[in-house]
């Protein structure tokens, strides 16, 4: 029968690994977005602009999922902790995603993050009051359109997304 | 994965309806499963979509990347509960019925190995013109065809 040999030295470094890095808990870091309908738009295939895409979260955390291993194995032997590892990891994963997300209003696109899943409601706290800010301001900068200026953007919006539609 | 004749998201297809999940959309019974397009009728109806696999590294004799097909299935259900529960159906389906299943269509015949979904049946809530309830199932599957 095969034996394998030295295995209580490979469970003991495996042990001063997991006391090292897991000590304070298990870190474990969330990529997402916080508008109420990116599920919506991640899930439904439509036709989107040129170089964006439904799936823009899923697609980039699986084709990454080796590199962003690597990440933070490098990170780890370089000696930061696992924590500042995944950030850094699901920070990568973050820009890859906001590369091809579709962008319409730019509200589903600026409301990506990446935090600690410790400090999600806190994150997302401060990235829902940041919404509400951005929109207040385009909502002053509209009201003080006059009705003319407001017909003209209606109407250069109209013929753009005809172009789009046409090309 | 050595290369197939049909897409993983069509093999799919033809296990869901060996299933009894759903129907051949050609027979124009209820449940119909479509690939990749979504037809406006009927209400009630299963797509399937491919989505991004995963890759699992390469066999170095032959040269051949393993890699599992991604998949999406999505549900589309005139009132919730209907949709509800044809997602929970095809989630359990998916499974605890699918085990080095031989799927044919036409003259080829695959074999799925196993399907690891990704997530349960995700509400997307509603359509926004038609009203309609979506839900939608991520997974991976590995597959092989045999002819």
């Amino acid at each position: 029968m095969p034996t394998i040999q030295n295995i209580n030295r490979l469970q003991d470094k495996l042990a001063t690994l997991a006391d090292k890095y897991l000590s304070k808990g298990t870190p474990s870091v969330v990529v997402g977005y916080t508008a109420n309908y990116a599920v919506y738009v991640h899930e439904r295939p439509a036709r989107h602009s040129p170089g964006k895409q439904s799936k823009f979260l899923e697609q980039p955390a699986r084709e990454m999922g080796g590199e962003l291993g690597q990440t933070v194995g490098k990170l780890l032997r370089s000696g930061s902790s696992l924590l500042v590892a995944l950030h850094t990891a699901g920070l990568s994963l973050q820009r890859a995603s906001q590369l091809i997300v579709p962008v319409d209003t730019g509200n589903l696109k600026g409301g990506a993050f990446t935090a600690n899943e410790d400090d999600l409601q806190a994150v997302l706290a401060v990235k829902d009051a940041q919404l509400t800010k951005s929109v207040g301001k385009q909502k002053e900068q509209w009201n003080k359109k006059t009705p003319k200026q407001k017909a003209n953007y209606r109407k250069k919006k109209q013929a753009r997304m005809k172009n789009w539609k046409k090309s | 994965m050595s290369s197939m004749t049909h897409s993983p998201a069509d093999v799919i297809r033809w296990l869901l309806v060996s299933l009894s999940l759903g129907t051949d959309p050609e027979n124009g019974l209820a449940w119909p499963i479509h690939v990749s397009s979504e037809p406006d009728a009927p209400d009630d109806l299963i797509v399937v979509y491919d989505t991004a696999g995963i890759t699992n590294g390469r066999i170095q004799r032959s040269g051949e990347t393993v890699e599992h097909k991604g998949v999406m299935v999505q549900v589309r259900g005139t009132d919730h509960p209907t949709a509800w529960a044809k997602a929970e159906a095809v989630n359990t389906a998916l499974d605890e019925s699918v085990r080095n299943s031989e799927v044919t269509i036409g003259s080829e015949v695959y074999v799925v190995y196993s399907v690891t979904r990704h997530s349960g049946p995700i509400s997307l809530g509603r359509e926004p013109s038609t009203n309609r309830f979506l839900f939608s199932i991520n997974a991976v599957v590995a597959l092989r065809q045999t002819t």
